[in-house]
């Protein structure tokens, strides 16, 4: 019997707000377990947080043990950095930090961030250890949040959920009945009262990611090119649509490292991106979606 | 995953005034190029950028009345060297002076290929000379909001709280200063 997901929960985490529908109310206990989920998450990976695994990491190298859910994360990060020849790292923690967006929020340059080292070379991974040779202020924003929302479904799929949407902050997993697919819009990167597209998905996962919101000064924003140790310039919007939510996220991201194609070779996704010019490209299942 | 076609028709839409404006200011470009190599005698070349600049810099409304003057030469074929031309188009946007930079390819006295290439470095500009210059498949076309039916929006993922006050602070800081 497939109902609508019409009953929404709205909450505040990890800086963002979370939509969960579900058919029918959310009981207290499984709101409880998605929020502790959330919470854990966020005490182990987050680069923000005193005493987290990410924070201990910068302060001391050492072999770590990571915990059974980051396992499919750092899988990702390191096929990626495989194939973008590593402009996708995790090390852009520092340039980030150095640029003004620490834990404080500070939002100024603090110093000229200089090139990260090569993970490969100052890390050694094999779950559930993460060896490190230096003190490393590691970033896993580029997919932590897809990760997270994917693990969230988990929950609610394990408590017996057939059809749902988790969507935190425009990173959102999609189970919905075939013949009622979720309408989402493509905000304009310029004028967020404007939509350049729209996106009809039953299931699946899409992530956006933009440049123009979270930006704090000239030319400063959180997607961080390790080979410029700067801000990327040349993408402005990207649109991914996958079988994850952590793989949608990090895709999203990684295309404004890279071409799509370079991706292509590895993944299976869907995408529609926008450089400073508006110009857009999109794989060719896209094209109905946009205007 | 699934993806249905959007239930709302794909027609043709009416070519906004901006891009009128943007068509004429490249016509306008392409015609002072042709206006300069009808009026010389010597052989054709490469057109230096200063020059050609020069040249091309106008009002969008003053140029408008060139246009119908070299409209004749650029009919005109036969008597020009295959090859590559530049020329740099100037206009006032209401932000600004701005730039665009205009490539023609001639081969056996036609032009047989152009490409425009925005310069522009305000907002609203870059908007602009994107949807006249990019293929007209992909071109960004924004439609309200509320012309459209929704049940979500994906964009940048939504700025932390804590983000917007520092922004606001900072905001306030530089006033103060």
């Amino acid at each position: 019997m497939s109902l609508t997901p019409d009953t929404v929960w709205t909450l505040e985490a990890i800086g963002t707000t979370w939509h969960i529908n579900t058919v029918g109310r959310l009981i207290d206990s499984d709101k409880d377990i998605i929020l502790e989920c959330i919470a854990q998450y966020d005490r182990v990976l987050s680069r923000f947080l005193e005493g987290s695994l990410i924070d201990r990491m910068n302060h001391m190298p050492g072999t770590y043990i990571l915990p059974v859910y980051a396992q499919e994360l750092l899988d990702l990060y390191v096929q990626l950095f495989r194939l973008t020849g590593g402009a996708f790292t995790p090390l852009v923690g520092q340039i980030l930090d150095d640029l003004g967006y620490d834990a404080t929020y500070q939002l100024k340059k603090k110093k000229t961030p200089s090139t990260p080292p090569v993970w490969t070379d100052v890390a050694h991974y094999d779950f559930p250890y993460l060896t490190t040779t230096t003190p490393l202020l590691i970033d896993l924003g580029g997919a932590g949040k897809g990760h997270l929302v994917d693990l969230v479904a988990g929950i609610l799929a394990a408590k017996g959920h057939v059809h749902y949407v988790v969507d935190a902050g425009s990173d959102m997993m999609i189970r919905r009945d075939p013949n009622t697919p979720l309408r989402v819009g493509l905000e304009h990167p310029f004028d967020t009262s404007q939509v350049i597209g729209v996106v009809e998905l039953a299931s699946g996962s899409l992530c956006g990611s933009s440049v123009n919101r979270r930006s704090w000064g000239n030319g400063l924003h959180h997607v961080i090119d390790p080979r410029t140790v700067a801000p990327t310039t040349t993408i402005i919007a990207t649109w991914v649509v996958a079988q994850s939510t952590m793989v949608a996220d990090a895709l999203a991201t990684a295309l404004f490292l890279v071409e799509p194609s370079v991706l292509q070779a590895e993944f299976e996704f869907e995408y529609v991106c926008i450089n400073q010019q508006m110009q857009v490209s999109y794989s060719p299942a896209m094209e109905s979606s946009l205007f | 995953m699934e993806q249905g076609s959007s239930p709302q028709s794909t027609g043709k839409k009416s070519v906004p005034m901006s891009m009128l404006a943007l068509g004429a200011a490249v016509i306008i470009a392409i015609g002072a190029i042709w206006y300069i190599n009808n009026k010389s005698e010597k052989e054709m070349a490469m057109l230096p950028k200063e020059q050609a600049a020069a040249t091309t810099q106008a009002a969008p409304n003053d140029a408008m009345v060139k246009d119908s003057a070299t409209g004749d030469a650029m009919m005109k074929q036969g008597a020009y060297k295959d090859g590559t031309y530049e020329a740099t188009g100037h206009y006032q946007s209401p932000g600004g002076p701005e730039e665009i930079e205009i490539t023609l390819t001639v081969k056996d006295g036609v032009v047989t290929d152009t490409t425009a290439a925005p310069q522009a470095t305000l907002p609203k500009s870059q908007n602009f000379q994107g949807l006249f210059a990019a293929n007209y498949k992909s071109m960004v076309v924004g439609k309200k909001l509320d012309e459209v039916v929704l049940d979500k929006v994906a964009g940048s993922s939504l700025t932390p709280k804590g983000f917007n006050e520092a922004v606001e602070q900072i905001k306030k800081e530089a006033a103060e200063s």
